[in-house]
């Protein structure tokens, strides 16, 4: 196997090459990079390799079929946190604005039945304090009500879980987080909390494979694969 | 989907650069934009497209099964990226990563990967996450710390 080629000062990223290849780069970083490219033996052989591999196939994509109508079918909408990319506080506004009043948000349903686990799936159900889940079609909250939070999720499966409450005032985290949850079915998260208030509120659980949830890059919105269910509630009328 | 042809290529060569193989790396990829598919929100830029596909590769390679699989498939590291640096920081291998992420929380795994896989810069790391360039110092030598202690009992075994 023959050495590989040393860079003759701080490669180019591989992210960077792939921009300067897709010309994507403004005029004044292109031009350092073209600069470095002429002179540097392993980042252009880098480039080349880009440039050879730009013609491999790719596995074919289907579009996924049409998500039912809201309330045909009894699951939790599976958001991401890419959503929130901005900053809290743009964050906070804008999910005030979309938990409005029917907006072209995506709303999150509530399981009122007994979900089951299904194929690797997690869905979550908000209880209210008298035993009785929330229902899709009458996700409200009356001031102070308090809720509980359980989880259905595949035995096979260990992950921290985290509920996150949004609202136009910014992230909070009403309960502690579970380190190492025991999945099944309608496993409940220890404690309970309140939500309080008269505008609506997104209750989202979040979980990690690898332990507790990373609360800071929760309320950052840091866009990744992070799973995490949500469900709207409106202030009762 | 226009996003998919110009950057699936390369977020597919990122991901092989992490994994070791480029059908994992094909699956992961044409997995990403089968979702984005449902959120017509997304942000589809290739920076944003190069984080999602990082943090799905960590998530793969967290998995025991592949974990396993990856382990013994990058053991000679034959797969393993050239080295382009001049430095003389060691270089760190798929098989050093699948190990390290389970020494180390979501945040420096991302930091790992962007250093030593991409080879960023930490003015770039900094930009593309949206943090300091001093959090990022921190993290690495975190890493750096971890490397060290993963390869510490290989130091002194027999060759």
């Amino acid at each position: 196997m023959t050495a590989p080629l040393r860079c003759t000062s701080e490669p180019v990223s591989w992210l960077r090459l792939e921009r300067y290849h897709l010309g994507e780069l403004d005029g004044e970083l292109r031009g350092v990079i073209a600069a470095h490219l002429a002179v540097c033996p392993a980042c252009a052989a880098c480039l080349r390799r880009i440039e050879e591999d730009d013609g491999a196939a790719l596995p074919p994509l289907t579009r996924p079929a049409a998500s039912p109508s809201p309330g045909s079918q009894a699951r939790v909408v599976k958001l991401r946190l890419a959503r929130f990319a901005p900053a809290v506080g743009a964050l906070a506004v804008a999910a005030a604005a979309m938990l409005g009043i029917g907006r072209s948000w995506r709303r999150g349903s509530v399981d009122p039945g007994a979900p089951g686990i299904k194929g690797g799936d997690v869905s979550v159900s908000l209880v209210r304090e008298d035993g009785i889940p929330v229902s899709d079609g009458a996700a409200v909250f009356r001031d102070g009500e308090r809720f509980k939070v359980t989880v259905t999720c595949p035995p096979s499966m260990h992950a921290g879980f985290d509920v996150v409450v949004f609202d136009s005032g910014g992230a909070s985290f009403p309960l502690a987080p579970t380190t190492s949850l025991a999945c099944g079915n309608k496993v409940g998260l220890g404690g309970a909390f309140r939500l309080t208030g008269a505008e609506p509120e997104r209750v989202c659980v979040v979980w990690d494979e690898s332990g507790a949830p990373d609360r800071a890059r929760v309320q950052r919105g840091e866009p990744e694969d992070r799973a995490m269910r949500c469900v709207d509630l409106r202030p009762a009328p | 989907m226009e996003a998919y042809r110009r950057y699936g290529p390369a977020l597919i060569r990122k991901a092989s650069r992490m994994l070791g193989n480029p059908e994992d790396a094909r699956d992961i990829v044409q997995a990403l934009f089968t979702d984005l598919f449902q959120d017509e929100h997304a942000i589809l830029d290739l920076p944003y497209l190069y984080r999602a596909v990082t943090n799905r590769c960590l998530t793969f390679m967290r998995d025991e099964k592949n974990r396993a699989r990856l382990l013994a498939e990058n053991a000679e590291d034959a797969l393993a990226p050239p080295a382009r640096t001049l430095s003389d920081e060691r270089a760190v291998s798929t098989d050093l990563v699948v190990k390290l992420v389970r020494e180390l929380d979501d945040g420096h795994c991302e930091v790992l990967a962007y250093r030593f896989l991409d080879d960023m810069t930490q003015d770039e790391i900094a930009e593309l996450l949206g943090l300091s360039r001093k959090t990022i110092g921190k993290r690495l030598d975190r890493i750096r710390e971890a490397v060290a202690a993963l390869m510490a009992p290989a130091a002194g075994a027999p060759s």
